[in-house]
């Protein structure tokens, strides 16, 4: 028997711009069946349907990820969260130790199994020192422990987890590292960095593939508890895109899942391995092959593109300029402008390939020389924006104004990353000037060309949190109180749809998600409050209540 | 613990030939087994007749090489090498077209590992216009400076005038490197590797002197000690036709254990040794110079004078 729902007595946002607001909707087999006037979509329901109360609450179609790295999440939520605001809630070296204390009871910890943590930051503690082995110890002398550093270039142990990798006073200090000696001894204190902690990082134990394929219900419930019901899983190695398609044949994903294949430095052979010839320049083409489908889910499961990576970060100093940067590089190089990752030739090639195969282009450029290279390789490939491929420039983080005529010219989606200007605007400004700094991210610029944009997370290089990006979609203040580009600000909705309808659009999915209209899926959640009427400063503070995945509830704020 | 193993570096940006070369090396491997770190197993190319089988992200060759590939990382791959069952006797990496080989080079502090140099492979017919490229010039320049020994290949594509040209260049471009030119990726497996001193007894009088077609292998012996600051002055200014070097040093200031001299392009390294003993202390070097350009007697009388304090 199908029952019919009606959801009504509150705030319900469509993001559908020729409807924006309202009555009720009813839903039906998982899809939505009627949206407007409580009347008529009462109407449409028939009388058996039942009418759930909304309570004043509001609802709103569920988030769509962006972008994003679904693998990191099994095992990141069996780490503890060591960061500071607003990622953690650690602000001094005893916040550290409570938040330990905390994981090993929830975990359950035995004696001499791992702790890990993440987000360390020693920066930005009360104590304005690095954390050590001695603060560590008295509280647990019986685990090795690791708290990994926010750049994922180092970590602090305690004796234990030094002794696990047999760290001693002599232990040389690797060239291009730092181990942290105690003071008058040198016997290591706690952080290593760069080369000391590379082989650390190597030997860390990996949970088993089962105990992975256990942990993605509790990584799928963490994105569902933020209302996120699309999830990407940008960056996919060979071997996980197989373990993705394990879980998904064993019916493990409850969520849609939009995989990008990394398209190089030899991925590509081994993701489609059966599937490559090799022509005369031994650059690797895909090959047409049906059972390599892109474009539909199987199982939950969907192949959405292929992905490749031009350049790193603007707060780590790897990305790539075409003007040098106002501070030192990453090794202390003056007049530094970062270098690209792939040479022209391998982007180009993956843009013509790709092209002639209708997949999508996801291309990770931060820095304008690296956007640059993306514009040059689809404007080469003979890409425009008639062709509708939706090649996504993943961050287009520090761009040049000009480049947005380019990528209105070639149809190149910009997937930006606004939590930057809180997280790292203050950063940006000291490396990059204000004039540069302040067009990070420009969806003001982006959405007066007329240009679809989406915004995402990046999870997990910050939290999986739609309602901040929003919230630094809107505001764009630093952490310092800069306005980080106050001629870039939008308006909530426009805000709410790079998460929602432009999401799904990038995703070729505007005509089954993104917005409350009949015949789309029921993928919705509820919010605390609507963040179209509240204070915006308070956006970041609404909290979801409930989130359907197609009709079913999947959480319920407890 | 067991002796680390050489780590040789092999970099230049894309098209250079660093893959040929690689092919070359694993078909030519002189009985060594070597592991070869690649990012990208689709681009070696191996013969399939040479592949024994493949074990996930190591392929094993029926001459005793395996390739190892960097999906996991380095340090993943390294160990997996180190966990092999029979020892391996020299690892070499091909860097990313883009990469900076002197970041590679970092690698070879791991344990288990020593870094032996970093070879580039330039392509002469291209390589000066890359150097200028506004995306990759930057890091091509990084290439060349980071190249204890520079291959200039493909020098069958100028002409005489380019290539002198061309090397010119980049004996300017890279100051600190020695420049090996050849065609196709051919480059003698001693030049890349060494001289693996561990195949000689090592109270043997010397290594067998031997010439090839490219390369002279010559051993320098001598029961006087050798004065430290003068070979120093020695080893910074030698012919270019020599690239590399190795041996054990009977050194004045140090008369009760051997000094270990290692040397690859214009970059040497003395390390203290074990101690004589017994045995009766003996400088040997063996030397790798280009053949028809190094001579050795004015070598030998080089080395002859650092007996004699200044």
């Amino acid at each position: 028997m199908k029952e019919t729902y009606i959801y009504t007595g509150g705030d319900i946002i469509t993001m559908d711009d020729a409807k924006p607001q309202v009555e009720a909707v009813a839903v039906q087999n998982g899809r939505i069946l009627a949206v407007g006037e409580l009347a008529e979509v009462q109407n449409a329901a028939g009388e058996n349907a039942k009418v759930v109360n909304l309570d004043g609450k509001t609802l709103m179609p569920s988030f769509i990820d962006a972008h994003g790295h679904f693998m990191n999440a099994p095992r990141l939520i069996t780490w503890a969260n060591v960061s500071v605001p607003p990622v953690g809630e650690v602000e001094s070296i005893p916040d550290i130790i409570r938040v330990l204390k905390a994981h090993v009871a929830k975990w359950k910890t035995a004696p001499g199994e791992w702790i890990i943590g993440y987000g360390y930051d020693a920066k930005l503690l009360a104590e304005g020192r690095e954390l050590t082995r001695d603060d560590l110890d008295p509280h647990f002398p019986d685990n090795p422990i690791i708290l990994i550093h926010v750049s994922n270039h180092g970590c602090v142990l305690n004796s234990k987890g030094f002794e696990y990798f047999n760290i001693t006073a002599e232990t040389p200090t690797p060239e291009g590292g730092v181990i942290l000696r105690k003071k008058g001894s040198q016997e290591p204190a706690g952080l290593l960095m760069e080369m000391a902690f590379m082989p650390v990082f190597g030997q860390l134990p990996q949970p088993t593939e089962q105990e992975l394929l256990e942990l993605l219900k509790p990584a799928q419930m963490m994105y569902a508890a933020k209302g996120v019901t699309t999830i990407t899983e940008g960056a996919t190695h060979a071997h996980e895109l197989k373990f993705l398609r394990k879980a998904a044949a064993q019916k493990r994903l409850f969520l849609d899942v939009v995989s990008q294949p990394l398209a190089m430095g030899g991925e590509l052979y081994r993701t489609f391995a059966e599937y490559i010839i090799v022509g005369d320049d031994q650059e690797p083409q895909v090959i047409g092959n049906p059972e390599i489908e892109f474009g539909t889910y199987q199982d939950r499961l969907k192949l959405g593109g292929l992905k490749i990576v031009l350049d790193g970060s603007p707060q780590g100093k790897t990305a790539f300029w075409t003007q040098p940067i106002l501070t030192p590089g990453p090794a202390g190089e003056e007049n530094w402008r970062g270098a690209p990752l792939l040479p022209p030739e391998v982007v180009y090639k993956t843009f013509k390939s790709a092209a002639e195969r209708n997949i999508p282009v996801y291309s990770h450029a931060n820095g304008d020389a690296a956007i640059d290279m993306v514009i040059e390789a689809a404007e080469a490939a003979g890409i425009t924006a008639a062709d509708d491929r939706r090649n996504v420039v993943v961050h287009s983080n520090l761009m040049r104004p000009d480049q947005l005529d380019d990528y209105a010219r070639l149809g190149l989606i910009p997937s930006f990353f606004t939590v930057h200007t809180f997280l790292w605007g203050d950063t940006h400004v000291e490396n990059l000037g204000k004039e540069r700094a302040f067009f990070l991210s420009p969806l003001k610029s982006a959405q007066e060309k007329g240009i679809r944009f989406t915004n995402h997370n990046d999870f997990s290089v910050t939290p999986q949190d739609p309602m901040f990006m929003v919230w630094t979609a809107v505001h764009r203040v630093s952490r310092n109180g800069m306005i980080i580009g106050p001629d870039q600000r939008v308006d909530v909705w426009s805000a709410l749809k790079a998460i929602t309808i432009n999401a799904a659009y990038q995703y070729f999915e505007e005509d089954s998600k993104g917005s409350l209209e009949p015949g789309k899926l029921a993928d919705m959640v509820i919010l605390s409050d609507n963040p179209l009427k509240v204070d915006p400063i308070t956006i970041r503070d609404i909290v979801v209540e409930e989130t359907f995945k197609e009709g079913q509830s999947i959480y319920q704020r407890g | 613990m067991s002796e680390p193993i050489p780590l040789t570096i092999i970099g230049g940006y894309l098209g250079a030939g660093k893959t040929t070369l690689l092919n070359h090396i694993l078909r030519h491997n002189d009985g060594y087994r070597l592991a070869v770190l690649v990012n990208d197993f689709g681009d070696i190319n191996i013969d399939a007749e040479l592949v024994e089988n493949q074990d996930g992200e190591t392929i094993n060759l029926a001459n005793g090489c395996i390739c190892c590939n960097l999906a996991d990382g380095f340090v993943a791959a390294i160990n997996t090498i180190l966990r092999q069952e029979s020892r391996i006797d020299r690892m070499i990496v091909e860097a990313s077209g883009v990469a900076d080989p002197i970041k590679i080079a970092h690698y070879g502090q791991l344990q288990g590992v020593s870094l032996d140099a970093v070879i580039v492979v330039a392509d002469a017919e291209t390589v000066q216009a890359k150097a200028t490229d506004k995306y990759v010039g930057y890091m091509v320049g990084q290439q060349l400076n980071s190249a204890d020994i520079l291959i200039m290949n493909k020098v069958d594509l100028i002409d005489q005038d380019q290539r002198q040209a061309v090397r010119a260049w980049l004996a300017k471009t890279a100051p600190q490197s020695r420049i090996y030119e050849t065609q196709q990726g051919v480059v003698p497996l001693e030049l890349l590797l060494g001289l693996d001193t561990k195949r000689e007894t090592p109270t043997a009088a010397a290594w067998p002197d031997s010439e090839s077609e490219q390369f002279v292998t010559w051993s320098y012996v001598e029961d006087v000690p050798l004065e430290r600051a003068l070979l120093a002055r020695l080893l910074d200014d030698l012919p270019e036709s020599l690239f590399r070097a190795k041996g054990f040093l009977n050194l004045m200031d140090d008369p009760k254990r051997r000094t270990i001299l290692q040397l690859v392009g214009r970059r040497w390294l003395l390390s203290p040794g074990l101690a004589w003993d017994d045995e009766s202390p003996r400088t040997r070097i063996v030397w790798i110079g280009e053949n028809g350009q190094f001579e050795k007697e004015s070598l030998a009388a080089s080395l002859d004078a650092c007996t004699r304090p200044a």
